[in-house]
Protein backbone atom coordinates (compact mmCIF):
# COMPACT_ATOMS: atom_id res chain seq x y z
CA UNK A 1 0.00 0.00 0.00
CA UNK A 2 1.14 3.52 -0.71
CA UNK A 3 2.65 4.74 2.58
CA UNK A 4 0.96 8.12 2.19
CA UNK A 5 -2.40 6.38 2.38
CA UNK A 6 -1.66 4.11 5.32
CA UNK A 7 -3.69 6.17 7.74
CA UNK A 8 -6.43 7.08 5.29
CA UNK A 9 -7.39 3.69 3.87
CA UNK A 10 -8.52 2.22 7.21
CA UNK A 11 -10.61 5.36 7.74
CA UNK A 12 -12.24 4.85 4.37
CA UNK A 13 -12.98 1.23 5.22
CA UNK A 14 -14.44 2.24 8.58
CA UNK A 15 -16.54 4.83 6.78
CA UNK A 16 -18.13 1.98 4.91
CA UNK A 17 -18.73 0.00 8.08
CA UNK A 18 -19.93 2.80 10.33
CA UNK A 19 -23.43 3.46 9.12
CA UNK A 20 -24.11 6.08 11.73
CA UNK A 21 -21.39 8.30 10.25
CA UNK A 22 -22.84 8.40 6.79
CA UNK A 23 -26.46 9.31 7.42
CA UNK A 24 -26.17 12.56 5.51
CA UNK A 25 -24.46 10.76 2.66
CA UNK A 26 -27.24 8.23 2.43
CA UNK A 27 -29.92 10.87 2.84
CA UNK A 28 -28.65 12.66 -0.25
CA UNK A 29 -27.35 9.78 -2.34
CA UNK A 30 -28.77 6.61 -0.80
CA UNK A 31 -31.24 6.08 -3.61
CA UNK A 32 -28.44 5.68 -6.10
CA UNK A 33 -27.07 2.34 -7.12
CA UNK A 34 -23.84 3.93 -8.18
CA UNK A 35 -20.23 2.99 -7.61
CA UNK A 36 -16.87 4.58 -8.16
CA UNK A 37 -13.47 3.09 -8.80
CA UNK A 38 -11.16 5.59 -7.15
CA UNK A 39 -7.62 5.42 -8.56
CA UNK A 40 -4.95 7.31 -6.65
CA UNK A 41 -1.59 7.52 -8.38
CA UNK A 42 1.89 8.83 -7.76
CA UNK A 43 5.46 7.80 -8.54
CA UNK A 44 5.08 4.63 -6.50
CA UNK A 45 2.14 3.40 -8.58
CA UNK A 46 -1.62 3.20 -8.23
CA UNK A 47 -3.91 2.47 -5.30
CA UNK A 48 -7.41 1.35 -6.23
CA UNK A 49 -10.35 1.82 -3.91
CA UNK A 50 -13.96 0.97 -4.74
CA UNK A 51 -16.65 3.13 -3.15
CA UNK A 52 -20.30 2.58 -3.82
CA UNK A 53 -23.84 2.76 -2.59
CA UNK A 54 -25.57 -0.58 -2.80
CA UNK A 55 -29.08 -1.12 -1.49
CA UNK A 56 -28.93 2.04 0.57
CA UNK A 57 -25.58 1.31 2.20
CA UNK A 58 -22.15 2.80 1.61
CA UNK A 59 -19.58 0.12 0.85
CA UNK A 60 -15.81 0.50 0.50
CA UNK A 61 -13.41 -2.12 -0.82
CA UNK A 62 -9.72 -2.11 -1.63
CA UNK A 63 -8.92 -3.20 -5.18
CA UNK A 64 -10.55 -3.11 -8.59
CA UNK A 65 -14.26 -3.90 -9.02
CA UNK A 66 -16.88 -3.07 -11.66
CA UNK A 67 -18.03 0.52 -11.22
CA UNK A 68 -20.26 3.02 -12.96
CA UNK A 69 -17.49 5.64 -12.86
CA UNK A 70 -13.74 5.84 -12.52
CA UNK A 71 -12.31 8.82 -10.66
CA UNK A 72 -8.55 9.29 -11.01
CA UNK A 73 -6.40 11.77 -9.15
CA UNK A 74 -2.92 12.17 -7.71
CA UNK A 75 -2.48 10.74 -4.24
CA UNK A 76 -1.27 14.09 -2.92
CA UNK A 77 -4.44 15.76 -4.20
CA UNK A 78 -6.62 13.19 -2.47
CA UNK A 79 -4.77 13.80 0.78
CA UNK A 80 -5.13 17.57 0.31
CA UNK A 81 -8.89 17.14 -0.17
CA UNK A 82 -9.22 14.97 2.92
CA UNK A 83 -7.16 17.38 4.98
CA UNK A 84 -9.27 20.31 3.78
CA UNK A 85 -6.48 22.10 1.90
CA UNK A 86 -8.65 22.03 -1.22
CA UNK A 87 -12.02 20.52 -2.09
CA UNK A 88 -13.23 18.01 -4.62
CA UNK A 89 -15.21 20.44 -6.73
CA UNK A 90 -12.38 22.95 -7.07
CA UNK A 91 -9.99 20.18 -8.09
CA UNK A 92 -12.54 18.76 -10.52
CA UNK A 93 -13.19 22.05 -12.28
CA UNK A 94 -9.48 22.85 -12.33
CA UNK A 95 -8.98 19.69 -14.37
CA UNK A 96 -6.96 17.90 -11.68
CA UNK A 97 -9.43 15.03 -11.38
CA UNK A 98 -10.34 12.74 -14.25
CA UNK A 99 -13.84 11.30 -14.25
CA UNK A 100 -14.76 8.55 -16.67
CA UNK A 101 -18.29 7.17 -17.00
CA UNK A 102 -18.98 3.53 -17.82
CA UNK A 103 -22.75 3.62 -18.10
CA UNK A 104 -23.15 5.48 -21.39
CA UNK A 105 -23.73 8.86 -19.80
CA UNK A 106 -21.46 11.87 -20.17
CA UNK A 107 -18.78 12.13 -17.49
CA UNK A 108 -20.28 15.48 -16.55
CA UNK A 109 -23.50 13.73 -15.48
CA UNK A 110 -21.54 11.99 -12.75
CA UNK A 111 -19.32 14.99 -12.15
CA UNK A 112 -22.32 17.22 -11.42
CA UNK A 113 -24.24 14.61 -9.43
CA UNK A 114 -21.36 13.35 -7.31
CA UNK A 115 -19.48 16.58 -6.68
CA UNK A 116 -21.25 17.07 -3.37
CA UNK A 117 -20.83 13.40 -2.44
CA UNK A 118 -17.06 13.68 -2.26
CA UNK A 119 -17.19 16.83 -0.19
CA UNK A 120 -19.24 14.92 2.36
CA UNK A 121 -16.86 11.93 2.27
CA UNK A 122 -13.90 14.23 2.85
CA UNK A 123 -15.73 15.94 5.71
CA UNK A 124 -16.40 12.59 7.37
CA UNK A 125 -12.77 11.48 6.95
CA UNK A 126 -11.57 14.71 8.48
CA UNK B 1 -24.55 43.11 -24.56
CA UNK B 2 -27.09 42.26 -21.84
CA UNK B 3 -27.85 38.66 -22.76
CA UNK B 4 -28.15 37.52 -19.18
CA UNK B 5 -30.24 40.52 -18.16
CA UNK B 6 -32.56 39.87 -21.08
CA UNK B 7 -32.74 36.13 -20.42
CA UNK B 8 -33.55 36.35 -16.71
CA UNK B 9 -36.15 39.08 -17.15
CA UNK B 10 -37.77 37.32 -20.09
CA UNK B 11 -37.90 34.11 -18.05
CA UNK B 12 -39.44 35.96 -15.12
CA UNK B 13 -42.05 37.52 -17.42
CA UNK B 14 -42.89 34.20 -19.07
CA UNK B 15 -43.13 32.56 -15.65
CA UNK B 16 -46.20 34.69 -14.94
CA UNK B 17 -48.12 32.52 -17.40
CA UNK B 18 -46.06 29.38 -17.98
CA UNK B 19 -43.97 26.78 -16.18
CA UNK B 20 -40.50 27.99 -17.10
CA UNK B 21 -37.07 26.40 -16.84
CA UNK B 22 -33.86 28.38 -16.97
CA UNK B 23 -30.41 27.21 -18.11
CA UNK B 24 -27.39 29.39 -17.60
CA UNK B 25 -25.23 27.93 -20.34
CA UNK B 26 -22.37 30.32 -19.79
CA UNK B 27 -20.34 27.44 -18.41
CA UNK B 28 -17.19 29.48 -17.85
CA UNK B 29 -18.87 32.54 -16.36
CA UNK B 30 -22.35 31.88 -15.02
CA UNK B 31 -24.04 35.03 -13.72
CA UNK B 32 -27.79 34.50 -14.01
CA UNK B 33 -27.98 33.39 -10.39
CA UNK B 34 -26.92 36.86 -9.30
CA UNK B 35 -30.38 38.07 -10.31
CA UNK B 36 -32.39 34.86 -10.03
CA UNK B 37 -30.76 33.36 -6.94
CA UNK B 38 -29.47 29.83 -6.41
CA UNK B 39 -31.56 26.79 -5.48
CA UNK B 40 -31.34 25.74 -1.85
CA UNK B 41 -31.11 22.05 -2.73
CA UNK B 42 -28.84 20.24 -5.19
CA UNK B 43 -29.80 18.59 -8.45
CA UNK B 44 -30.88 15.02 -7.74
CA UNK B 45 -31.28 11.94 -9.83
CA UNK B 46 -34.61 10.36 -10.73
CA UNK B 47 -35.15 7.62 -13.27
CA UNK B 48 -31.55 7.88 -14.44
CA UNK B 49 -31.94 11.56 -15.29
CA UNK B 50 -30.91 14.66 -13.40
CA UNK B 51 -33.80 16.64 -11.96
CA UNK B 52 -33.09 20.36 -11.75
CA UNK B 53 -33.93 22.08 -8.49
CA UNK B 54 -36.31 25.02 -8.42
CA UNK B 55 -35.81 28.65 -7.52
CA UNK B 56 -38.49 31.08 -6.47
CA UNK B 57 -39.04 33.90 -8.94
CA UNK B 58 -41.79 36.34 -8.07
CA UNK B 59 -43.58 33.68 -6.02
CA UNK B 60 -43.40 31.11 -8.82
CA UNK B 61 -41.18 28.05 -9.04
CA UNK B 62 -38.67 27.99 -11.88
CA UNK B 63 -36.49 24.95 -12.58
CA UNK B 64 -32.89 26.09 -12.79
CA UNK B 65 -29.52 24.74 -13.89
CA UNK B 66 -26.25 26.62 -13.80
CA UNK B 67 -22.63 25.75 -13.25
CA UNK B 68 -22.83 28.18 -10.34
CA UNK B 69 -24.67 25.39 -8.50
CA UNK B 70 -21.73 23.05 -8.87
CA UNK B 71 -18.70 25.33 -8.50
CA UNK B 72 -17.47 26.95 -5.32
CA UNK B 73 -17.73 30.74 -5.44
CA UNK B 74 -14.73 32.32 -7.16
CA UNK B 75 -13.39 29.11 -8.69
CA UNK B 76 -12.59 29.26 -12.41
CA UNK B 77 -13.10 26.51 -14.93
CA UNK B 78 -9.93 24.99 -16.40
CA UNK B 79 -11.11 21.76 -17.99
CA UNK B 80 -10.70 20.56 -21.55
CA UNK B 81 -13.04 22.06 -24.16
CA UNK B 82 -14.65 18.69 -24.89
CA UNK B 83 -15.50 18.33 -21.20
CA UNK B 84 -17.37 21.62 -21.37
CA UNK B 85 -19.43 20.26 -24.26
CA UNK B 86 -20.10 17.18 -22.11
CA UNK B 87 -21.52 19.43 -19.38
CA UNK B 88 -23.85 21.04 -21.92
CA UNK B 89 -24.97 17.65 -23.21
CA UNK B 90 -25.70 16.58 -19.64
CA UNK B 91 -27.79 19.66 -18.91
CA UNK B 92 -29.77 19.42 -22.15
CA UNK B 93 -30.08 15.71 -22.85
CA UNK B 94 -29.73 14.06 -19.43
CA UNK B 95 -31.86 16.44 -17.38
CA UNK B 96 -35.59 15.98 -16.91
CA UNK B 97 -37.29 19.33 -17.38
CA UNK B 98 -40.93 19.42 -16.26
CA UNK B 99 -41.79 22.78 -17.80
CA UNK B 100 -43.66 24.40 -20.69
CA UNK B 101 -40.59 26.16 -22.03
CA UNK B 102 -36.95 26.70 -21.21
CA UNK B 103 -35.03 29.96 -21.47
CA UNK B 104 -31.36 29.32 -22.23
CA UNK B 105 -28.83 32.03 -21.53
CA UNK B 106 -26.10 31.36 -24.06
CA UNK B 107 -22.45 32.33 -23.71
CA UNK B 108 -21.14 35.17 -25.87
CA UNK B 109 -20.09 34.89 -29.49
CA UNK B 110 -20.20 32.14 -32.08
CA UNK B 111 -17.76 29.83 -30.35
CA UNK B 112 -17.78 26.03 -30.05
CA UNK B 113 -20.22 26.05 -27.15
CA UNK B 114 -22.80 27.99 -29.15
CA UNK B 115 -22.39 25.84 -32.23
CA UNK B 116 -22.63 22.63 -30.24
CA UNK B 117 -25.64 23.79 -28.25
CA UNK B 118 -27.53 24.95 -31.32
CA UNK B 119 -26.90 21.55 -32.86
CA UNK B 120 -28.46 19.89 -29.80
CA UNK B 121 -31.57 22.04 -29.53
CA UNK B 122 -32.44 22.62 -33.21
CA UNK B 123 -35.12 22.51 -34.49
CA UNK B 124 -37.05 22.69 -31.21
CA UNK B 125 -35.55 26.03 -30.25
CA UNK B 126 -36.04 29.60 -31.33
CA UNK B 127 -33.32 32.17 -30.88
CA UNK B 128 -33.39 35.71 -29.61
CA UNK B 129 -30.40 37.73 -30.69
CA UNK B 130 -29.40 40.27 -28.06
CA UNK B 131 -27.14 43.10 -29.07
CA UNK B 132 -26.36 46.75 -28.60
CA UNK B 133 -27.09 49.07 -31.51
CA UNK B 134 -23.63 50.26 -32.42
CA UNK B 135 -21.14 49.65 -35.22
CA UNK B 136 -18.82 47.42 -33.20
CA UNK B 137 -21.49 44.81 -32.64
CA UNK B 138 -22.90 44.65 -36.16
CA UNK B 139 -20.47 42.08 -37.56
CA UNK B 140 -20.97 39.88 -34.45
CA UNK B 141 -24.72 39.98 -35.09
CA UNK B 142 -24.34 39.04 -38.72
CA UNK B 143 -21.98 36.17 -37.87
CA UNK B 144 -24.36 34.79 -35.26
CA UNK B 145 -27.30 35.16 -37.64
CA UNK B 146 -25.32 33.15 -40.20
CA UNK B 147 -24.69 30.40 -37.61
CA UNK B 148 -28.40 30.29 -36.70
CA UNK B 149 -29.30 29.75 -40.35
CA UNK B 150 -26.59 27.13 -40.69
CA UNK B 151 -27.92 25.23 -37.66
CA UNK B 152 -31.53 25.73 -38.77
CA UNK B 153 -32.54 27.55 -35.61
CA UNK B 154 -35.26 30.10 -36.28
CA UNK B 155 -34.58 33.66 -35.20
CA UNK B 156 -37.65 34.92 -33.33
CA UNK B 157 -36.56 38.45 -32.49
CA UNK B 158 -33.66 40.82 -32.09
CA UNK B 159 -33.28 42.80 -28.89
CA UNK B 160 -31.52 46.14 -29.21
CA UNK B 161 -30.32 46.69 -25.70
CA UNK B 162 -29.40 50.07 -24.23
CA UNK B 163 -31.15 51.65 -27.21
CA UNK B 164 -31.20 55.05 -25.55
CA UNK B 165 -27.43 55.16 -25.09
CA UNK B 166 -26.15 54.99 -28.66
CA UNK B 167 -26.17 57.59 -31.39
CA UNK B 168 -26.83 55.88 -34.68
CA UNK B 169 -29.09 53.28 -33.08
CA UNK B 170 -31.76 53.93 -35.70
CA UNK B 171 -29.35 53.23 -38.55
CA UNK B 172 -28.30 50.00 -36.85
CA UNK B 173 -31.95 49.08 -36.42
CA UNK B 174 -32.61 49.72 -40.12
CA UNK B 175 -29.76 47.41 -41.18
CA UNK B 176 -30.83 44.62 -38.82
CA UNK B 177 -34.45 44.95 -39.95
CA UNK B 178 -33.52 44.72 -43.63
CA UNK B 179 -31.22 41.72 -43.17
CA UNK B 180 -33.02 39.62 -40.58
CA UNK B 181 -36.67 40.55 -41.16
CA UNK B 182 -37.84 39.68 -37.66
CA UNK B 183 -39.44 41.75 -34.90
CA UNK B 184 -37.04 44.15 -33.21
CA UNK B 185 -37.50 44.95 -29.54
CA UNK B 186 -35.82 48.05 -28.19
CA UNK B 187 -34.94 48.16 -24.51
CA UNK B 188 -33.64 51.33 -22.91
CA UNK B 189 -30.97 51.02 -20.29
CA UNK B 190 -31.71 51.87 -16.70
CA UNK B 191 -29.28 51.32 -13.81
CA UNK B 192 -31.90 49.39 -11.85
CA UNK B 193 -31.53 46.52 -14.32
CA UNK B 194 -28.20 45.70 -12.70
CA UNK B 195 -29.79 45.37 -9.30
CA UNK B 196 -33.11 43.60 -9.65
CA UNK B 197 -35.49 41.79 -11.96
CA UNK B 198 -37.67 44.10 -14.05
CA UNK B 199 -39.77 41.66 -16.09
CA UNK B 200 -42.29 44.27 -17.20
CA UNK B 201 -39.60 45.92 -19.32
CA UNK B 202 -39.54 42.70 -21.33
CA UNK B 203 -43.28 42.33 -21.84
CA UNK B 204 -43.03 43.24 -25.52
CA UNK B 205 -40.31 40.63 -26.04
CA UNK B 206 -42.39 37.99 -24.25
CA UNK B 207 -45.32 38.76 -26.53
CA UNK B 208 -43.12 38.62 -29.62
CA UNK B 209 -41.57 35.24 -28.84
CA UNK B 210 -44.91 33.69 -27.96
Amino acid sequence: MNPKLVTLIPKLIRLGLSKWQVQELLRKYGHLNRSCQLILYDDSGETKIWVGIEDGEVKVRLGEYPATTTVRMHTDLFIDIVKGRTDFRTALWHGAIEVEAHDGRPWAYHGLLWAGFWDIVAEILR
Amino acid sequence: MGKTTTAVNLAAKLAEKFRVGFIDLDIYGPNAHLLLGLPEVPAVEQGEMLVPPAIDVGGRKMQFMSMAMFMPEGVGLAIKAEYVLDIIRTIIEFTRWDVDLIVVDMPPGSQDVVNYTLGLVAPRAEAILVTEPHRMSLSDCLRLYDILKLKEVELAAVVLNKYNLFQGAQEFERIIESVMKVPIVKVDWTPELQEKLMPDLYEELAEVVL
